[in-house]
């Protein structure tokens, strides 16, 4: 591309025939015409007096222009020796940057537990209310307190799906209580006619009910039932037989609502014996709600309700170590409103790990002791406030996360203010 | 009347090329003070062609300064055999970087009448030994350095490197970072400019002398 094409687009859109004129001058100044171009313009130059004129005032210009010479510096501009050492982080932007890098790994490390913990997302909201309902139902057991003999019912049987569906099944397996978070606090609650209107009331001793046998792994599952607007207590009934060794075995304290489980179950004559089948030392503290699930008994002798019916639902009152009865004097639990009721399958004891009943392995209720049913943690663990197990869903894990998560962008923040402002400053002062 | 011949401030190349490797090859060795000894030699060419494109002496030294921590911190690209030029694009480039610096943030310097834009002369080196050919060099000068204050910045850097710093085309092309054709097609208007300026300048005073001579 020609050059005084270049010109000719910075040029005014009219362009002078006197710069046009100049262009090539400079270029005959500069030296920078071919030798056809210079030779007409050096027969221009003699011919046209007004060009000669120009071109020896931009020769004059140049000439001049070439003689300037250079202005003294002020100062001098050497540089000072620390400019060439290697830069040096200091204390502060060196711990800065550490701080920030570890914040940031924390953050995502603590983020990585939380979802694998199924805590984040969709997870959580999915599980959600299938824990509520445990609670539900863990609020509604009655256990004397932790020295009576565990005071926890929790059959560890898995429920079949007939009760509560496959696909609540796998998620509701988190909320099942697990021996070792069952809550120990003590707590009776009346049941409210909304919940349970056809349950008759519960014999409070019933010596004649059998030992509870063990509930065997493949029992159908039993609906836990929550009241919507109040917890669906249960009355515990303390009895002397239900101390027995062999009632040790599952502490029937649900209404047998779910018809699935009729078929199967002979009238749920629940036994009021409450007991905890201790987990084996092995035994994975799962994180998942504290939730007793009632396992319908066979009738026993002299209970109530036929087999094959709808089994009434008795005030179930925990056994009493000392066999007395236990009236529910203490108010009951204003639990957060459940609105849902759906049965929850309870995954087998062996299948958890967490042992299943046994009456001869617990011939002794002295012997069993019980497990402390709070552990601080995070989230996913349960949290008993009165006997109510729930689960918090603001927990460590999610404060965790917000406070590494803020920490890293703050002290990314103060890393990139403190790059910024050092350069600023090298740039103005020079260095 | 002999005119006096030109003492520049600095020679603007006395150090042999051989001389000018060395110290770059010391220099990018980590040697601050090789690089400090092309500092003294070319800061006076730096500092000119900085003061005379921003027309203020204190952007003139943030300009150089600026440009000699460039160099040293790019000394590792510089591959040319040519120093000079390659550190005056380099100040040519700070230069304008602290003209757009000053017009985003306009500010008046303390000695603003050593500043102020309307003055027709800057401080000169100095000028030798005649006073008359000093005061007649420096008049000149005063009207030549008035008139490439009067140029758009582009033309006037151009000119700068061009005619006064001495850079080829290509070499100015390379610094600014246009095309060739574009350094000449500006090259040859600010001549012209500042021809046109300078023929305005001399006019009240060759009809001067042209009115003693009559009389």
């Amino acid at each position: 591309m020609q050059w005084w094409k270049s010109w000719r687009r910075e040029s005014e859109p009219q362009p002078d025939p006197a710069a046009a004129t100049d262009v090539f001058l400079s270029a005959y100044l500069d030296g920078d015409l071919d030798t056809p171009e210079r030779l007409a313009l050096e027969r221009r130059l003699v011919d046209d007096p007004s060009l000669h004129d120009a071109f020896e005032g931009l020769r004059d210009v140049v000439s001049e222009l070439q003689q300037l010479d250079d202005l003294r510096a002020p100062r001098a501009f050497a540089l000072p020796a620390a400019t060439a050492r290697p830069r040096v982080l200091g204390p502060l932007e060196l711990g800065l940057r550490v701080g920030a890098v570890a914040a940031a790994a924390a953050f995502v490390v603590v983020l990585g537990l939380d979802v694998q913990r199924g805590g984040a997302g969709g997870v959580r909201g999915q599980a959600a209310p299938l824990r509520l309902q445990a609670e539900s139902a863990s609020s509604s057991f009655i256990a004397p307190d932790a020295s009576a003999a565990g005071a926890v019912a929790a059959s560890g049987a898995f429920r079949d799906a007939t009760a509560g569906g496959d696909a609540d099944a796998s998620a509701a397996e988190d909320a099942v209580t697990e021996p070792d978070m069952v809550p120990t606090s003590f707590v009776t609650q009346p049941v409210t006619p909304a919940t349970a209107p056809s349950l008759p009331a519960q014999p409070p001793d019933r010596e004649e009910t059998p030992a509870a046998t063990p509930v065997p792994s493949r029992t159908p599952a039993l609906a836990v039932t929550s009241a919507s607007t109040t917890t669906s207590a249960l009355q515990a009934t303390p009895s002397a037989r239900a101390l027995t060794p062999a009632a040790t075995a599952v502490a029937s304290s649900t209404p047998a609502l779910a018809q699935a489980a009729a078929p199967t179950t002979p009238a749920a004559a629940p036994t009021p014996a409450a007991t905890m089948t201790p987990g084996p030392a092995g035994a994975p503290a799962a994180p998942s709600t504290a939730t007793t699930v009632s396992t319908p008994q066979p009738a026993a002798a002299g209970g109530q309700g036929a087999a094959g019916s709808a089994p009434a639902l008795p005030a179930v009152t925990p056994a009493s170590p000392t066999g007395d009865e236990q009236p529910a004097t203490e108010p009951p639990i204003q639990d957060d409103p459940v609105t849902e009721t759906a049965p929850v399958p309870v995954a087998p004891a062996e299948e958890r790990g967490g042992g299943g009943f046994d009456s001869d392995l617990a011939p002794d209720l002295g012997s069993i002791k019980p497990v402390p049913a709070q552990q601080p943690g995070g989230w996913g663990q349960s949290v008993t406030r009165v006997g109510v197990t729930r689960t918090d869903r603001f927990d460590g894990f999610r404060a965790a996360e917000f406070g590494l998560g803020g920490l890293a962008l703050g002290l990314g923040s103060m890393t990139g203010w403190l790059w910024f402002a050092r350069r600023r400053g090298a740039a103005a002062s020079g260095f | 009347m002999t005119e006096p011949p030109i003492t520049p401030a600095t020679p603007r190349d006395d150090v042999l090329p051989d001389d000018t490797a060395a110290l770059v090859r010391r220099a990018r060795a980590g040697e601050v003070a090789a690089f400090n000894v092309l500092v003294m030699q070319h800061q006076d060419a730096a500092y000119s062609l900085a003061l005379r494109f921003l027309g203020s002496q204190q952007a003139a030294e943030d300009a150089t300064q600026e440009a000699f921590l460039r160099a040293y911190r790019g000394l590792g690209r510089f591959e040319g055999e040519r120093f000079r030029p390659w550190l005056l694009s380099i100040v040519a480039n700070a230069a304008r970087d602290e003209l757009r610096r000053q017009r985003r943030r306009p500010q008046r310097s303390l000695d603003a009448a050593r500043d102020d834009p309307d003055r027709t002369t800057i401080d000169p080196p100095d000028p030798g030994p005649s006073p008359e050919a000093t005061a007649l060099r420096g008049e000149l000068r005063g009207h030549l350095e008035a008139a490439l204050r009067t140029l758009p910045e582009d033309w006037r850097m151009v000119v700068l490197l061009s005619d006064v710093h001495g850079l080829a085309y290509d070499e100015v092309a390379a610094a600014l970072g246009i095309p060739v054709g574009t350094v000449k097609s500006r090259l040859s208007r600010a001549r012209g400019r500042l021809r046109d300026l300078l023929r305005a300048t001399r006019e009240p005073a060759g009809a001067q002398d042209r009115l003693e001579d009559r009389r």
